[in-house]
């Protein structure tokens, strides 16, 4: 194999004196750190600067209305969140939201890929307008579903009055939940279709072709074949949908308020009142950085599965 | 192959997160700017300057930016406002006032944010302005403006805003529907099978979540209940007045048209426009857009039932000088300008009837212009301000989720107030 010293005509054996090191390769004649740490520097003040400031802030009392009660009090903002009644509920509405909507737009985003994909004509143009509802403002989906949903005038409430009559789309408590849930996946399927589509077209042929040969019919093959190629971008495809889904708020925030009662609201929610609503900057940054922790540990599993993947 | 797509699709998804981070971090500064020079009062003298405005959008908002171009030919002062829908307002000013940057120097507030931001250390005190001889304009007639009115703008002693309209619920009835101006909740009742009869709801019902604590609470004070104690310690709803309105608004709510519980103040006005519903509570900015439409010249409008003590809640709009500004001589002279009484009137008469202005004269002059103005009026002269405590929107928020429960059947009208009271008295006390 050829390596990048080898390639340069130098021994890449471990010389005397100098302890070899797994997977690390040396720039020759030079250090590395000068090439890294202008990116790192630009990295960490445009995602750690924040990030830090709202660590700290997290652990101290700093109302915006009250600043003179600022100090500091440790783990106390959290041992208020994960106490209290509310948080929990929420958490639990978030969860629901996020399992729900990520599974209905894989499931969707898939069928529509697999569809697109075999389909000999207008595939440019199925794509274009599936990709429509990604180039909206969340808030702007959140105004036109309200509307579409409204008790009143929304035709989509009269369409489903007609089928069920007294049916409340945004009124009823547990209807309103569903509501912001399946925007959500109209939202973001087109993303997952996106990413799958881009995976089907890239498939090597011999593989589905060997599948028939040998009598799989369309079901074993999708389930052996096609699905085991897509894996990868499924991953991605999750990873991603995850984290947007668990921050959702435009939306949500726009189509009823977290209400009817506490129904709708979710975590991101909860942060909008603590940090607007109640002008409580340290809890409001408390529950950010939970919400960062649990996405964090989340993306890095997804990412360390993949890498093993990978390298099996 | 599928790794390099996965590689690409990563990258291209980083690569907008990037840029949407860029965009959302970049911003145009703002430059201080002259203060001019104290003594005599002389309109020029902040000329060249300039004063940046926050406002809501709406009603009143393009009459406002209609009179900039004579402010500026008067002062030699030139004006740039933003507005910003009133659901997004209390989130703009936050972000503005906090982070002590220069943007705006005159901002539209209504009162019952004044105590956080004063308390916060936000704003500035009006009261040397309006006295200073350089800087009162001694054809202001501040006498004019309902003292009430003003109070409300003062925190501790000190006047931050100066208003030039308020708010406050009353009953818009059709009257086609109600023989007469309901004076009891039995009256209103009472009026549900000839609502039935004219194809209309009885009731729309503003109880969205941003609506739903002062719809509830305004039944609460003119049942002779109130929100807080007189200490404004604790919550006082729970209580035998509490529970009367409570229980009326959950029995009117069967006779409302659904939807009530994500609807708000404009979207019930319009439902009374659209001849659906026969009657509800409206606020001073959308009492005009009720009577509109289908329901036009069938609208009347009275004080809110039973009245025992006092009308409803009611808040004034103002205007504020943050403490950041740089120029808040000139804004004040803006002030002064935007809240004189031919420009109030401007405003008024081009909100159609949205804008009750804070001008006694004024309110007396318009009243038979406009047909809510006569109810405003008197439900201003027993109106409730909301207490002047800093943690009073999370206060108000803290009640709605209860409301909404029990208008939907999920909580009993006694469980629904203790448990608002415990949700209150922890935002209250926090």
């Amino acid at each position: 194999m050829t390596t990048l010293g080898s390639a340069a005509g130098i021994d890449s054996t471990p010389a005397a004196g100098r302890t070899p090191r797994s997977g690390r390769r040396h720039r020759p004649g030079g250090s590395w750190w000068p090439y890294f740490t202008p990116a790192l520097i630009v990295v960490l003040a445009v995602n750690g600067g924040p990030v830090i400031y709202a660590l700290v802030l997290s652990f101290r009392d700093y109302n915006l209305a009250r600043p003179q009660q600022d100090g500091w009090i440790g783990f106390g903002n959290y041992v208020e969140l994960l106490m209290n009644p509310a948080v929990q509920r929420s958490f639990g509405t978030t969860l629901f939201f996020v399992v729900v909507s990520v599974s209905l737009s894989l499931v969707f985003g898939m069928i529509l890929a697999l569809l697109v994909n075999e389909i000999g004509w207008g595939k440019k143009i199925f794509r274009t307008l599936f990709f429509m509802p990604m180039l909206l403002a969340p808030a702007v989906i959140g105004v036109m579903w309200r509307f579409l949903l409204n008790d009143q005038a929304g035709p989509i409430a009269w369409l489903l009055k007609q089928i069920i009559p007294g049916i409340s789309p945004l009124s009823d408590p547990t209807l309103a939940l569903w509501s912001v849930t399946l925007v959500d996946v109209w939202s973001w399927t087109p993303f997952v279709f996106l990413v799958l589509l881009a995976g089907l077209e890239s498939q090597p042929q011999e593989p589905l072709e060997a599948a028939q040969v040998d009598g799989a019919n369309a079901w074993q093959t999708f389930l052996h074949v096609t699905l085991p190629g897509l894996v990868p971008l499924i991953s991605i495809a999750v990873l991603f949908r995850v984290t947007w889904s668990f921050r959702a708020f435009d939306h949500i925030y726009t189509m009823t308020q977290g209400g009817p009662g506490n129904a709708t609201e979710v975590l991101a929610l909860t942060v909008y009142r603590n940090a607007f609503q109640n002008l409580d900057v340290s809890l409001a940054s408390a529950l950010s950085i939970l919400m960062f922790a649990i996405m964090l540990v989340f993306a890095i599993s997804v990412l360390r599965a993949q890498s093993k993947r990978e390298k099996r | 192959m599928v790794h390099s797509i996965t590689r690409k699709v990563v990258a291209a998804v980083g690569a907008v997160g990037i840029a949407a981070a860029l965009v959302a971090c970049g911003g145009s500064g703002s430059e201080p700017e002259s203060t001019g020079e104290a003594g005599v009062f002389d309109p020029k003298a902040w000329e060249g300057s300039t004063v940046r405005v926050l406002r809501h959008s709406g009603y009143d908002a393009d009459v406002m930016r209609s009179l900039f171009d004579e402010f500026t030919e008067w002062t030699g002062i030139t004006v740039e406002m933003d507005e910003v829908p009133f659901g997004n307002l209390r989130t703009k000013e936050v972000t503005e006032l906090s982070s002590g940057l220069s943007t705006y120097d005159l901002m539209a507030t209504p009162d019952y944010w004044l105590a956080e931001y004063a308390s916060a250390d936000w704003l500035r005190p009006l009261d040397d302005l309006m006295t200073g001889t350089a800087t009162a304009d001694p054809d202001f007639d501040l006498e004019d403006i309902t003292p009430r009115l003003i109070e409300a703008n003062q925190v501790d002693g000190s006047t931050y805003a100066l208003p030039w309209k308020f708010n406050t619920g009353v009953i818009a009835y059709r009257t086609d529907v109600f023989d007469e101006a309901p004076q009891t909740y039995e009256d209103w009742l009472a009026a549900a099978d000839a609502a039935e009869a004219a194809g209309m709801s009885l009731i729309g019902g503003s109880l969205g979540a941003a609506n739903a604590p002062e719809y509830f609470l305004d039944f609460v004070v003119a049942n002779g209940g109130e929100f807080l104690n007189k200490d404004n310690t604790e919550a006082a709803f729970n209580s035998p007045e509490g529970k009367e309105a409570l229980e009326f608004l959950v029995e009117i709510m069967g006779y409302s048209a659904d939807g009530q519980v994500n609807r708000a103040w404009d979207e019930s006005a319009q439902l009374m426009a659209n001849g659906v519903t026969a009657s509800d509570i409206v606020l001073s900015s959308v009492a005009s857009t009720a009577a509109s439409g289908a329901a036009e010249g069938k609208v009347a409008f009275t004080p809110l039932v039973p009245a025992a003590t006092t009308s409803s809640f009611m808040n004034t709009w103002g205007l504020l000088i943050p403490k950041a500004s740089q120029n808040p001589e000139g804004a004040f002279l803006l002030m002064q300008f935007l809240l004189n009484k031919e420009n109030v009137k401007g405003m008024a008469e081009g909100g159609g009837g949205s804008v009750v202005p804070a001008r006694q004269s004024l309110l007396d002059e318009l009243s038979a212009t406009f047909p809510s103005f006569e109810a405003q009026k008197t439900a201003a002269e027993n109106g409730t301000f909301w207490p002047k405590i800093t943690t009073l929107d999370a206060a108000r928020t803290a009640v709605a989720p209860f409301v909404q429960q029990a208008v939907l059947g999920q909580l009993s009208v006694s469980d629904a107030l203790a448990q608002a009271e415990d949700a209150v008295n922890a935002a209250i006390n926090p």
